[in-house]
Order: structure tokens, then C-alpha cells, then sequence
């Protein structure tokens, strides 16, 4: 499918023939572009304020009907927060929501404070959902990805995943709930862990996952919080798909991973540079990468 | 699970989503900051009244269509002025007064390349670098195909690359 018409887009993307390479370098064209995505490298436009922005929405919709062809001036959005995690709450149109569901995007960490002062910290392409007017009877919380939880002493809390329920009084522990994994960590306080009808308590500095159904108990954490608060992602054993697919949510980047790559990992890589990051994981592994131009996708072989 | 948008919370998450790329859009169209805040708020509006009309996974080219039709309906077509701050770097070795003149000539060179760039390449050059979009979130945005997208950039390239003809 490669084109003459598609070439410089495709060299950007990494799409690329090794043969188009080679003549993209010898008409000095490369070397116009790379100097051209230098110079432009740190083009912006003034932050967006969106929580201003969705409150000025909201007045307009209020407000008395006004025809489609008018433009509503509004005042100008400052230069507002720094780029940083996403917060939804329900509260646009209605006074109480009955539902609220905090996502949160890629390669970032969410902070959410519940109703009576517990907190959770919430990991990249994580959601978490609950329901704020039940709170003072019965905490329940919703969880699809990984999260660390402290938790103030009150009714029992609860949260729920694919794979299995969490219980606690009051306690730090994180969970992480992904398509493929299940692992708590408790950290402090005393947790019960029930899945596919297993049941494990679990006391600070202990551990557990599922493996092939099975809940699997791990005595050995030797840190007070999870690593992946304080930007590392750190594995014990763990698959290789499951390393990766970290390393896609904390940088959102497109990984080619060769089929023959399997097996396990124990090590770390960091979230805040990725070429770091790589080799991380490519050291230890033994493995070969290349990444495209554009930094946004990174093919591994052996 | 609802399949379209009229749900607050799923809205609200469009929206947080969308307006940056929305506002920037229709930035590299008018060349104008403030009224392409007041096209993508409109936006939002004609979304929301049509909210259950709008499958979730043509929402996307929805609010792009409908701001661009809005801009067409606002102004007549002229030669616009894209301008965009840069972040600044701790270059050591760039504190010369004669080498921060040439990167403010570069700089407003390559500005003038591309605002001058047709339309539709234009929009495609800058999503891809400053809204560090995909060639696949591009086209979905505009309602195209990726190769279509791919052709845009290659052209915008061939283009601004002859800024650096005598350098």
C-alpha cells in the first residue's frame, strides 16, 4: 500500500520501507524535515479552561431561548490550570447525581477525596465509580484498572472489580483490576479479599493475585506505598503482555511487539521518559527496538 | 450503557475531551483565538440540544462538521496570521542577540509557511503537532480516510521542508 504521494507522512508515523529511507537521506529531504519537526517541536496555544468553560455551557442552556445564528460572546478563558489529570463530576445539570464516575485518561494519576475523607489514587486508563448520597450507610466503589486506597474508619468499604471484591474498615491497600490481572497490596490495616469464591484476608505488607483462578498470597511487600504513585512501575514475576501494556497506558504510545517475546519480568521503568523507560525493559530482556520519528510507536524484536 | 450522549456525565467527559482540539481547529481555520472559542462553545450547544441523534462514535466528526459549518457561516475567507508561543528553552548555547534574532526570523518565517499552507493541509500539519494526534484520530475527527490524511501531511511537508532550502 506504500505511495510516493504518502512518503513524508509515513516517515513521520515510522511506516516506512527501509528502502524509502534510504532515499529520503540521500536527497537531503530528512534532514529538511527533522530540522523542520525541531523548530516546531515546541509550538502551543494558550491552555483551554474547561471547567470554565463547561460552567459558562451550562449558563447559556439555562438561560432564555435564544436564536441558532447568534454567537454568545464569552469572556476569555484565561490561561488556566497546568496540564494535569482529568476530573468528571456529575453535578452539570441536576443538583444531586446519583452516580458519579471519575476516569481518568492515559499516562496520569487522578487524586479523588470520597465524602467522609477517604481518598483514592487512581492509575492511567483507570475508571472508578460511586454513589455519594448511599455513602454514609455503605461505601461501595466500582473500580475497572488500578487504585490506591486510604481509607478513614467507618461502615465497611467496598470495592468491586471483574475479578473479585475487596473489604475493608478502615486501611491503605491498592488494586489492581485490569483485563488480564488481579492483585491486591495492603499496606496498612487489614483487608479481605474475595474472588471466584476464595477468600483471603489479607494484614499489612501482604499480597495477593490471581493466577490461572488461583488466589495466590505473597508475603514479601517492602514498601509503604505502591510504587506506581511515586512515577515506577515495578513487576515481580509478572507476564510480559501485562509489562507492555503498562508501558502503552503510561506513555500512550503504539507498541509492535514481535511474537516471539513472551515470558516473564522483574524490574521496573519509570513514567516520565520514555526512551529510559525502553530500556528498562530491553536491558534485562535482552531485546532489539526501533521507534518512529514521532516518538509515538515503538516496534521490539529479539 | 447508553448509546448516545444526552447522560450529563458522558457529555461532560466529550467535552473535556473535545473542546481543546475543537478550539484549536477552528483556531488554524479563522486565525482568531476568541472566536474560535465562541464557534466550539456553539458547539457544544448544538450537540447537546441534538444529543440523542448523535451516535457516540460519530460525535467526534459531529462537533468538527457543525464548527466548521458555523465558521463558514461567520466570516468570508481571508488571509489569516497563525501565531504560536513557543515554550522556552534553556538553550545555553542560543543567548546571543544575533542568535535570537535568526530563531525570532525562523519563527515567524515558518509561521508565515504555514498559515499560507491550504486549508486542508494546514489543519492536518497542525493537529498532528500540536494536538499530537494519530493519523487515525485525525481522519476520525474529519471524517476521512487515514491515506487521505497521510497525503495532507506529505503535501504540507513538501511545502514548509523548502524553508530550510538555504539554511
Amino acid at each position: 500500500m506504500s505511495n510516493e504521494e504518502t512518503l513524508y507522512a509515513r516517515y513521520l508515523s515510522g511506516d516506512i520501507t527501509d528502502k524509502e529511507l534510504q532515499h529520503l537521506k540521500q536527497s537531503g529531504d530528512l534532514a529538511k524535515i527533522e530540522a523542520l519537526m525541531k523548530d516546531t517541536k515546541d509550538w502551543t496555544l494558550p491552555h483551554v479552561n474547561s471547567e470554565k468553560g463547561m460552567a459558562e455551557l451550562e449558563e447559556q442552556l439555562h438561560s432564555s431561548s435564544s436564536s441558532s445564528k447568534s454567537i454568545y460572546k464569552f469572556t476569555p478563558w484565561t490561561i488556566g490550570v497546568a496540564a494535569g489529570a482529568l476530573l468528571l463530576i456529575g453535578f452539570f445539570f441536576f443538583q444531586a447525581p446519583s452516580e458519579i464516575t471519575i476516569s481518568n485518561p492515559v499516562a496520569s494519576v487522578t487524586d479523588y477525596p470520597f465524602p467522609d475523607g477517604s481518598k483514592a489514587l487512581i492509575n492511567a486508563a483507570s475508571n472508578l465509580s460511586f454513589e455519594p448520597s448511599n455513602w454514609s450507610s455503605g461505601r461501595l466503589v466500582k473500580l475497572d484498572g488500578e487504585a490506591y486506597f486510604e481509607v478513614e474508619k467507618g461502615p465497611t468499604f467496598v470495592v468491586r472489580t471483574e475479578h473479585g471484591e475487596i473489604t475493608v474498615l478502615g486501611t491503605r491497600f491498592n488494586v489492581n483490576a485490569r483485563e488480564n490481572t488481579f492483585e491486591v497490596t495492603c499496606f496498612e490495616g487489614s483487608v479481605a479479599v474475595i474472588s471466584k469464591s476464595q477468600t483471603i484476608q489479607l494484614q499489612a505488607e501482604e499480597s495477593v493475585r490471581l493466577v490461572l483462578g488461583q488466589l495466590q498470597q505473597n508475603n514479601s511487600v517492602d514498601t509503604t506505598r505502591p510504587s506506581w504513585l511515586e512515577g515506577i512501575s515495578k513487576f515481580n514475576e509478572a507476564d510480559l503482555e501485562e509489562v507492555f501494556d503498562e508501558l502503552r497506558r503510561q506513555y500512550d504510545v503504539t507498541l509492535d511487539v514481535s511474537s516471539e517475546i513472551k515470558g516473564r519480568f522483574s524490574g521496573i521503568f519509570v513514567h516520565n521518559d520514555l526512551e529510559k523507560a525502553i530500556l528498562q525493559l530491553s536491558k534485562p530482556l535482552g531485546l532489539k527496538y526501533t521507534m518512529s520519528p514521532d516518538k509515538k510507536k515503538v516496534t521490539f524484536s529479539r | 450503557m447508553s448509546s448516545n450522549i444526552c447522560k450529563k456525565e458522558t457529555f461532560n467527559k466529550v467535552y473535556k475531551e473535545q473542546v481543546t482540539p475543537l478550539r484549536n481547529f477552528l483556531y488554524y481555520r479563522s486565525g482568531d483565538l476568541q472566536l474560535a472559542e465562541d464557534l466550539a462553545q456553539e458547539s457544544f450547544i448544538k450537540l447537546w440540544k441534538n444529543c440523542a441523534s448523535v451516535a457516540k462514535d460519530k460525535v467526534k466528526s459531529f462537533l468538527f462538521t457543525v464548527g466548521k459549518n458555523l465558521f463558514l457561516n461567520h466570516v468570508k475567507h481571508q488571509n489569516i496570521v497563525l501565531k504560536f508561543e513557543k515554550i522556552p528553552r534553556q538553550d545555553v548555547e542560543q543567548t546571543t542577540p544575533e542568535t535570537l534574532l535568526e530563531s525570532q526570523q525562523l519563527q515567524s518565517t515558518l509561521e508565515k509557511a504555514v498559515s499560507d499552507l491550504p486549508e486542508k493541509q494546514r489543519e492536518v500539519f497542525l493537529m498532528h503537532r500540536i494536538d499530537q494526534l494519530k493519523y487515525r484520530e485525525i481522519a476520525e475527527h474529519l471524517g476521512i480516510s487515514v491515506k487521505a490524511v497521510e497525503k495532507r501531511m506529505h503535501k504540507a511537508l513538501i511545502i514548509l521542508k523548502e524553508v530550510y532550502n538555504n539554511l
